[in-house]
């Protein structure tokens, strides 16, 4: 896969890449460890978090939609048995 | 055919899986904006609350208003979001400052609302004072709002029935007795004016209050006169049946009795609208009409 184009080097993109990210569990330790903080630092924190992550549903829907473009040009030239074979690989 | 079949499935393929990759990769950014968004917004509203507790000041209605509000909104916060309130942080602060605030108000507002309204003469200087106290407990929860006016009818029927049981055997003291009871009925009366005319949503508050009530859907003041009209003719009906000197002054002042319900209960509301309650308070004495054994 290459996700190059979105992700460079960009460690909290990696995150969500990876199979076992849990959002719920991310969010409690990054709070929880904040905690012991200034609050206001907390919510510094979370919002450049938040408008980072705003930044990704830009970029990751923008990439989206270009593979699906993709998938619906090349579902053109199949022929009309590539669906039944589409959802022999999907299960 | 085949084979070149497989390599266009190929060509496919990774587009698709690919496409399905990022839906995923979008997803948790999406569950993780969200959460994280949310639990934002928490903490600027603890942050409300403990900036007001924390002022040094006494608590007024004006800022129980404004906590009322606070705590209404984490409320519905949590309500909205299962995630939000197993979050580690969040419990801290229910702990910590949610929890013996919220306390704290509901505290506050109930014990300020009966103090007032148990001020039946200096009620209507404080109109604008229990106007604030009621829209307060309103929006903190609906459920104490209904309990903790329901709390200050009761007590107004408690005093009004102990004053009118304490006439039975002097029944000369019966229209100080009575004039307690209007007034309090007044109080009553007024409290509900005032509830109904503070509007919520399409309705009003006493529509809301009278809703709460159970197992019948009565106003203040009906719940009111038909509480004390029920415990007096209670214990009227006992010393009246069981005869004797008490039996016989009760007989023989039953038109003192009733005159002076009716020249009272004029009293009992600002509106002309007095008929119904003054006939449960009649109602009460009925028994003065039939024979005594």
């Amino acid at each position: 896969m290459s996700d190059a184009s979105v992700s460079g080097e960009d460690e909290i993109l990696e995150m969500f890449f990876d199979e076992g990210f849990v959002p719920h569990a991310f969010v409690d330790i990054l709070l929880s460890n904040a905690a012991n903080k200034d609050i206001s630092q907390v919510q510094a924190t979370s919002s450049s978090l938040l408008s980072r992550f705003d930044f990704y549903t830009k970029n990751l829907t923008k990439e989206l939609e270009m593979t699906i473009q993709k998938l619906e040009k090349l579902s053109e030239t199949l022929p009309g048995t590539w669906t039944v074979k589409m959802d022999a690989a999907d299960n | 055919y085949l084979d070149m079949s497989y390599k266009r499935l190929q060509e496919v393929l990774e587009p698709y899986e690919k496409a399905q990759k990022l839906q995923n990769v979008l997803s948790k950014v999406h569950q993780t904006s969200i959460l994280l968004r949310d639990a934002l917004i928490y903490i600027h509203l603890v942050n409300s609350i403990k900036v007001i507790n924390e002022s040094n000041q006494q608590l007024n209605s004006q800022m129980a208003l404004e906590l009322a509000s606070l705590h209404s909104q984490l409320e519905s916060g949590i309500n909205q979001s299962a995630n939000l309130k197993s979050l580690r942080l969040i419990k801290k602060f229910d702990i910590d400052v949610v929890g013996p605030s919220s306390k704290e108000l509901l505290n506050y507002l109930s014990t300020e609302l009966n103090r007032v309204c148990s001020d039946t003469n200096n009620l209507n200087a404080n109109r604008e004072n229990v106007v604030v106290l009621l829209k307060a407990l309103h929006s903190f929860s609906l459920q104490e709002f209904a309990n903790t006016v329901h709390r200050i009818v009761l007590s107004h029927v408690q005093a009004s029935v102990q004053a009118l049981i304490k006439t039975i055997n002097f029944v000369k003291n019966f229209p100080p007795a009575m004039e307690i009871a209007v007034k309090r009925g007044y109080t009553i009366s007024f409290v509900q004016s005032l509830l109904r005319d503070i509007k919520s949503d399409n309705t009003n508050f006493l529509n809301e209050y009278t809703s709460q009530m159970k197992p019948k859907p009565l106003t203040p003041r009906e719940f009111y006169w038909k509480q004390v009209a029920t415990s007096f003719k209670k214990d009227l009906d006992i010393s009246y049946k069981r005869g004797g000197p008490v039996g016989k002054a009760l007989q023989r002042s039953r038109e003192f009795i009733e005159q002076t319900i009716r020249k009272t209960m004029v009293n009992s509301t600002d509106n002309a609208d007095y008929e119904a309650d003054m006939q449960t308070m009649l109602n009460s004495v009925s028994v003065l009409s039939t024979e005594m054994h």
